[in-house]
């Protein structure tokens, strides 16, 4: 099974912390800096877990969840949203939207790694 | 904006880069007009300030940035109005925050009470019926377990068990167990991840559990099912 993880977040030092956490432990990591861009790199990419922020521009990470599970290929894709705490009501919509679980910010690198490993060993 | 293995670096670089966009920002939005897109702008770059700052250390600008990011909240959702007092009070932030990370590099104090100052004066612009939700969020930390002692000492128990890679990713160290007041440290050792593991209502557009890779397995003890 292909360990590539894909993070999107429109934050550039989000993605180096993530990108470079999850390198370190030995995945593949795939950066896009927004719901579009990440929409386009997913196409036959070999993305195993996606990482997403809520809040990005031109396509938010709630559309993103959207439209990855339309794809066939990745109906059944692992998505963890990264939320803050004041963002209650996104988790649910979140959920509603067909993401598998949630990471609050702030976050440690050994917590995203333990979380990476659940997903793929 | 270049890739770095530093990334407390690349939040310093981001965050100037995005304290300029609040200023082209916030000096777009004229009354009567429609600033939809220059009040979103606004709103993710504190956003992202707030989240990445609390990321990397920087918990008194997230804390600052926090009550910011609520009142911008407010104007995106139609419930607060842009006007020439908020339009100052942005840019006060802007130049607050700037203070206060210039302040967190060469290591002088910073004004606190001019944070407070604009922090009370966007609760004053705060229509009176939002001010209850928005006053709420922020919690101080937890209190350290205190035992009470013969004669009024006070004696404090603090542990404090550090991973072997506590200092290589350029995160906050404490990120999860203290630091950052909007985050009460109620598991500061568990990771705050939780995932859905029941089959759901919205189980149609979600993946069932028998095709999720985690149904397969127990559900580790770092996880928590969402009643």
């Amino acid at each position: 099974m292909s360990r590539t993880v894909m993070t999107v977040d429109d934050s550039a030092s989000m993605r180096d912390m993530i990108r470079f956490t999850l390198r370190n432990a030995g995945y593949d990591v795939l950066e896009a800096t927004d719901g579009r861009d990440a929409l386009q790199k997913l196409a036959g990419s070999a993305t195993s877990l996606l990482i997403t922020d809520l809040n990005m521009p031109n396509m938010d990470g709630l559309e993103l969840i959207r439209q990855v599970r339309q794809l066939p290929a990745f109906k059944y894709l692992p998505i963890i949203m990264l939320t803050t705490e004041s963002q209650d009501a996104k988790k649910q919509a979140g959920r509603a939207a067909g993401a598998s679980g949630w990471i609050v910010k702030p976050f440690r690198g050994e917590q995203l790694v333990a979380v990476a490993k659940k997903f793929l060993p | 904006m270049k890739q770095s293995n530093n990334p407390t670096e690349t939040f310093l670089q981001e965050a100037a880069e995005l304290l300029e966009q609040i200023e082209a920002n916030a000096l777009e939005i004229r009354p009567g007009l429609d600033c939809t897109e220059h009040v979103n702008h606004l709103f993710r770059a504190f956003h992202t300030i707030k989240g990445s700052g609390a990321m990397f250390g920087f918990s008194d600008v997230a804390g600052f940035t926090h009550h910011v990011e609520t009142a911008l909240d407010l104007v995106r959702v139609g419930r607060m109005s842009t006007s020439p007092e908020l339009i100052a009070l942005l840019l006060a932030a802007r130049d607050h925050i700037a203070a206060l990370l210039a302040a967190s590099q060469n290591g002088k104090p910073t004004d606190k009470e001019a944070g407070n100052i604009i922090i009370e004066e966007l609760r004053a612009l705060t229509p009176a019926e939002e001010k209850s939700a928005a006053s709420t969020a922020p919690q101080p930390p937890q209190a350290p377990v205190v035992e009470k002692t013969e004669g009024g000492m006070k004696r404090f128990r603090i542990a404090f068990r550090p991973n072997v890679n506590l200092l290589t990713a350029g995160t906050d160290p404490c990120s999860t167990s203290c630091a950052h007041s909007e985050n009460a440290p109620s598991q500061p050792i568990q990771p705050q991840f939780r995932h859905w593991i029941k089959s759901s209502p919205t189980a149609a557009t979600s993946p069932g559990p028998s095709s999720s890779p985690l149904t397969k397995a127990k559900p580790p003890s770092a996880m928590s099912s969402c009643s």
